[in-house]
C-alpha cells in the first residue's frame, strides 16, 4: 500500500458505510475501515464494499479505532493518511484536496463551513472548544473537532495520540502545535444526517476539562 | 465479613497476605465497635470535639482513597484492554483466520 490510505473508524454505521465507501473508492483504492465493536451490520456492509476491514472485538472509542487504522496503514507502507467519518458527514470528493495539501504540509485540518443543517448546539460547542484550544495552546486551528484530516506518515509518528475517545482530534492538534508541524486548514462541506451521533455536550465539557488538565500537568 | 474473607481465602481468591490484611482490618473494626474509647487518645490529640466527627472525617479519607484506587485500577484495566483489542485487531488484519474480508 504505497501512497495514501483512507482510514475510516466506524461504530454502528451499517446504514451509511456502504454508500460512503462506494463514493470514497472513486478517489482511493486503499481504504481501511476500523469497526469499533459495532452491534449492527457495519462489518458486513463494509466487507460488501470490498475494502480492508479491521475489527475491534469491543468498543474502545473513536481515538482507539483511528489509531488502529493508522498503525495498519503504516505497516502497509502508506505515506499519507486521510481520516474521515463513516456517517457520510464528509464528502470524499475533498480527498484529492487533502492529498495535494500534504505535498506541502505535514498536517491538513478540515474546517466545517457550518451549514444551516448543523445543530446550533454543535456550532456553539465547536466555537468554545476551538477558542479554548487556541487560547491555551496557541494552535491556529479553525475547527478543533473536525474529524476530516490528513497527515503524512512521518507526522503521524510524531503525533501518535493516547486518547481513545473524541479527545483524539484535540490531542492531535495540540501535539501538532507542540511539535511545530507545518499545517494548513481546508474548508470542507458537511452533511448532518443524524443529530444524535458524534460529540455530545458531555463530551465537549470533558474535552475542555482535559485541555485544562493537560495544560496544567503535562 | 470475617467469614466471607475466610471463605474467599479458602477458595484461593485471596492470597495469604491479602487475607491477613483484611482479617486485621475487620478485627480492628470489631475492637473499635466494642470499645470506641480506645481511640480517645488519637481523637483528643487531633482536637476532634466528638468521636463521631473523627469517624466522619476518617470516612471521607477512606472514601477518597478508595475512589482514587478504583480510578487508577479502572484506568489501568482500560489501557490493558485497549492494548489487547488493538493488537488483536491488527494481528487478525495481517493474518485473517477466515476469508470473509
Amino acid at each position: 500500500m504505497a501512497g495514501e490510505a483512507i482510514v475510516i473508524p466506524a461504530y454502528n454505521e451499517g446504514k451509511t458505510i456502504f454508500e460512503v465507501l462506494q463514493k470514497t473508492k472513486q478517489f482511493s483504492k486503499n481504504i481501511i475501515v476500523v469497526d469499533d465493536g459495532s452491534q449492527d451490520n457495519t462489518v458486513s456492509e463494509a466487507a460488501r464494499a470490498e475494502v480492508k476491514v479491521i475489527k475491534h472485538k469491543v468498543n474502545l472509542g473513536k481515538g482507539a479505532a483511528l489509531k488502529t487504522g493508522c498503525e495498519y496503514a503504516l505497516q502497509q507502507g502508506a505515506s499519507k493518511i486521510i481520516a474521515m467519518d463513516a456517517d457520510g458527514q464528509h464528502d470524499p470528493q475533498e480527498i484529492p484536496v487533502f492529498l495535494a495539501a500534504l505535498d506541502q504540509y505535514e498536517i491538513a485540518f478540515g474546517s466545517r463551513k457550518a451549514p444551516k443543517s448543523m445543530p446550533a448546539i454543535l456550532k456553539f460547542g465547536n466555537k468554545v472548544l476551538t477558542k479554548t484550544l487556541q487560547i491555551l495552546y496557541g494552535v491556529r486551528v479553525e475547527d478543533s473537532q473536525c474529524g476530516y484530516r490528513g497527515f503524512t506518515a512521518e507526522a503521524y509518528r510524531k503525533i501518535r495520540w493516547e486518547a481513545t475517545d473524541y479527545y483524539v482530534e484535540t490531542e492531535m492538534a495540540i501535539k501538532a502545535g507542540k511539535k511545530k508541524l507545518k499545517h494548513t486548514t481546508i474548508p470542507i462541506e458537511t452533511i448532518y444526517a443524524d443529530k444524535y451521533k458524534g460529540t455530545t455536550v458531555i463530551d465537549g465539557v470533558a474535552i475542555v476539562i482535559k485541555m485544562i488538565g493537560w495544560k496544567l500537568w503535562r | 465479613m470475617m467469614y466471607f474473607t475466610f471463605l474467599r481465602f479458602k477458595r484461593k481468591e485471596l492470597s495469604k497476605n491479602e487475607a491477613l490484611f483484611w482479617f486485621v482490618g475487620w478485627l480492628a473494626l470489631l475492637f473499635i465497635a466494642i470499645k470506641p474509647s480506645a481511640l480517645d487518645f488519637f481523637i483528643g490529640s487531633l482536637h476532634f470535639y466528638r468521636r463521631l466527627d473523627f469517624f466522619v472525617v476518617l470516612g471521607f479519607f477512606v472514601l477518597l482513597g478508595l475512589g482514587f484506587f478504583n480510578y487508577s485500577t479502572v484506568k489501568k484495566l482500560e489501557r490493558k484492554i485497549e492494548k489487547y483489542v488493538r493488537e488483536d485487531a491488527l494481528q487478525e488484519a495481517e493474518h485473517p483466520k477466515n476469508k470473509s474480508n
